[in-house]
């Protein structure tokens, strides 16, 4: 998954830079905010483990190669998605400079691509899917609440500040741990999954972005690139259920304490579990999308009313983003990207009006 | 530790400023970045310069091979991937100069990681004003890595002791999945023991001006 230099331009690197450097700086606010003198031992010793963790090699089933944690999801469903996103970032930043695994320039792409997408991108589909998936897995005796639901696989929030994780009773912890275990671990098998994908198509995106002069085929390129990362993130996904699954078993108490303050809001946890849903389906299923008519333009074409309608040249005409001729994968997957962001904006843009309203209502009251 | 590094080793270039070497290990990586495909003399000739850093470093000749060996593969893939996609002189142009490029990267990383430890990276980046809040998590991941490791190599050679260790792929995964689902709790552990003994000396979180790291 890391990134060489020499395979994205200095212009991508520098932006997705920037990018990465704002989301780091972000969580390292967040971390400090949530975490206040725990921060430091917690995160450098979460990125101890990933570190490690990532030299630890798990066996392929009928292959030669053996397979590694990559991590993003696990950090992040152990101590939070910001000191996750941090942990993950220190990990990537001594492997560059001091391994020599991954390039110092593409520092800024890799970090993005496995630290924000894999932690921020990872929790919020972990968090989402497992408060949907609460229903599929019913437990005897107790359903999943909304106190259990916010609260299991969130990071060793202490109750008090003297420690860092919480000692409810074994009897109390294994209770909790055995309602919602099942699906935590299923929520984190589909996240590792998703981030891994995300994180690939990121990628495709950043190299179609750094060789626009490219005299081939991306989409070749991004069928392989998919493909394979398809498989690295059964593996991804095996590891981290398997050993978040061996970590409740053991030690429940660990992984179900609260505070929702630390995590994702609930709205911007469902935001950025579908922003990063939608943006890896954009990005690597558009280009193959059916060029068939839909059904409209079918009945058009029967009836012969198509001919009425005149079209209009726009920026984004049939799902394409105008770019040169060799590119009509590309564009159609940028155009997917594309529309995926704006329609989230513009979501985002309607619902910020009625909250404000009622802000302001609300203060008229209080007035 | 679980890599090698040869940091520590006596060389020509140890001597010389951290900063120094970490910006022109930067330098040289955007140099073979930006340069077109065409001129691939000059990526070359940057790929000579990174061979004769290696060479002042003192690289044994084995290490570099087998790094390369292992480097190579993926890039490789990339660059034979598009030449596969459409076989055309211009094609075959632009993946030797991403393989040479890429290369000369590797081997300017290769020689960093030769010459730079990790406490004059950690000054670098106190130089550099990276927020402390980065570099004590930093260094603090820098000291308790060794340690999670040594006690992965424990766990290993006891699960090894015991009938032979794992046998058949099904227990080896099991295996793995049970050291590194231990090695979790480990830490957790560790870091409630550690932040414990921090308190009791005193820290204050991350908002303490002389940034002691732990």
């Amino acid at each position: 998954m890391h990134i060489r230099d020499g395979i994205l331009s200095p212009e991508v690197c520098l932006a997705a830079g920037v990018l990465a450097t704002a989301a780091v700086g972000y969580s390292l606010r967040r971390m400090r905010l949530a975490l206040d003198d725990r921060a430091v031992p917690l995160t450098g010793m979460m990125a101890a483990v990933v570190f490690a963790g990532q030299m630890v090699n798990f066996p392929l089933f009928g292959l030669p190669v053996s397979g590694h944690l990559l991590g993003g999801v696990l950090a992040a469903a152990v101590v939070g998605p910001w000191a996750g996103c941090v942990a993950l970032s220190v990990v990537l930043i001594v492997q560059a400079v001091l391994f020599a695994d991954g390039g110092l320039l593409s520092l800024g792409p890799n970090i993005l691509n496995m630290a924000v997408v894999g932690c921020w991108g990872g929790y919020a589909v972990f968090a989402t899917v497992r408060r949907w998936s609460g229903s599929l897995f019913p437990s005897p005796g107790a359903s999943l609440g909304e106190g259990q639901g916010e609260g299991a696989f969130l990071p060793l929030q202490p109750r008090d500040k003297t420690t860092l994780t919480p000692h409810p009773s074994p009897t109390e912890a294994a209770g909790e741990g055995s309602r919602s275990r099942r699906p935590a671990v299923f929520a984190a098998v589909v996240a590792a999954y998703v981030s891994v994908l995300a994180a690939a198509a990121l990628f495709c995106a950043e190299f179609a972005l750094s060789s626009r002069q490219a005299p081939f085929d991306l989409s070749q390129l991004t069928l392989w690139m998919v493909l394979y990362h398809a498989l690295i993130g059964v593996g991804e996904a095996a590891i981290t259920g398997a050993v978040l699954s061996f970590v409740w078993s053991r030690r429940p108490e660990l992984l179900t304490a609260a505070e929702p303050g630390t995590t994702l809001s609930r709205g911007g946890r469902f935001v950025t579990a579908g922003a990063t849903v939608a943006c890896a389906v954009a990005a690597i299923l558009s280009p193959w999308a059916s060029s068939w008519p839909d059904g409209l333009e079918a009945v058009g074409e029967r009836v012969g009313f198509n001919e009425l309608g005149v079209d209009r040249m726009l920026m984004l005409s049939d799902y394409a983003v105008p770019l040169p001729a060799g590119w009509e994968v590309w564009s159609v997957s940028a155009a997917g990207v594309l529309g995926t962001v704006v329609v989230l904006g513009v979501g985002w843009l309607l619902c910020l009006r009625p909250s404000a309203a009622t802000t302001l209502s609300d203060g008229q009251h209080a007035g | 530790m679980p890599a090698e590094r040869a940091a520590t080793a006596s060389n020509l270039c140890r001597r010389w400023p951290s900063g120094l070497k970490l910006g022109i290990a930067l330098l040289a990586a955007v140099a073979a970045g930006l340069l077109p495909g065409e001129l691939w003399p000059a990526t070359a000739c940057l790929g000579v310069f990174a061979l004769l850093l290696h060479a002042f470093a003192g690289t044994p000749l084995r290490r570099l091979v087998r790094r390369v060996g292992q480097f190579l593969p993926f890039v490789v893939v990339l660059s034979f991937g598009a030449l596969v996609s459409r076989p055309e002189a211009a094609t075959a142009v632009w993946s030797a100069a991403l393989l040479l490029r890429c290369l000369v990267a590797f081997l300017v990383g290769l020689w960093l990681m030769q010459v730079l430890t990790a406490s004059e990276f950690l000054d670098v980046l106190t130089r550099w004003h990276v927020p402390a809040a980065l570099t004590i998590v930093l260094s603090f991941m820098l000291r308790y890595v060794a340690l999670l490791w040594e006690e992965h190599e424990r766990l290993l050679r006891a699960q090894r002791s015991r009938a032979g260790g794992p046998s058949g792929r099904w227990a080896e995964w099991r295996a793995a999945i049970e050291r590194l689902g231990l090695l979790v709790l480990r830490a957790l552990d560790r870091a409630e023991r550690v932040h414990r003994a921090m308190l009791a000396r005193g820290w204050s979180g991350m908002s303490s001006p002389g940034g002691d790291a732990p």
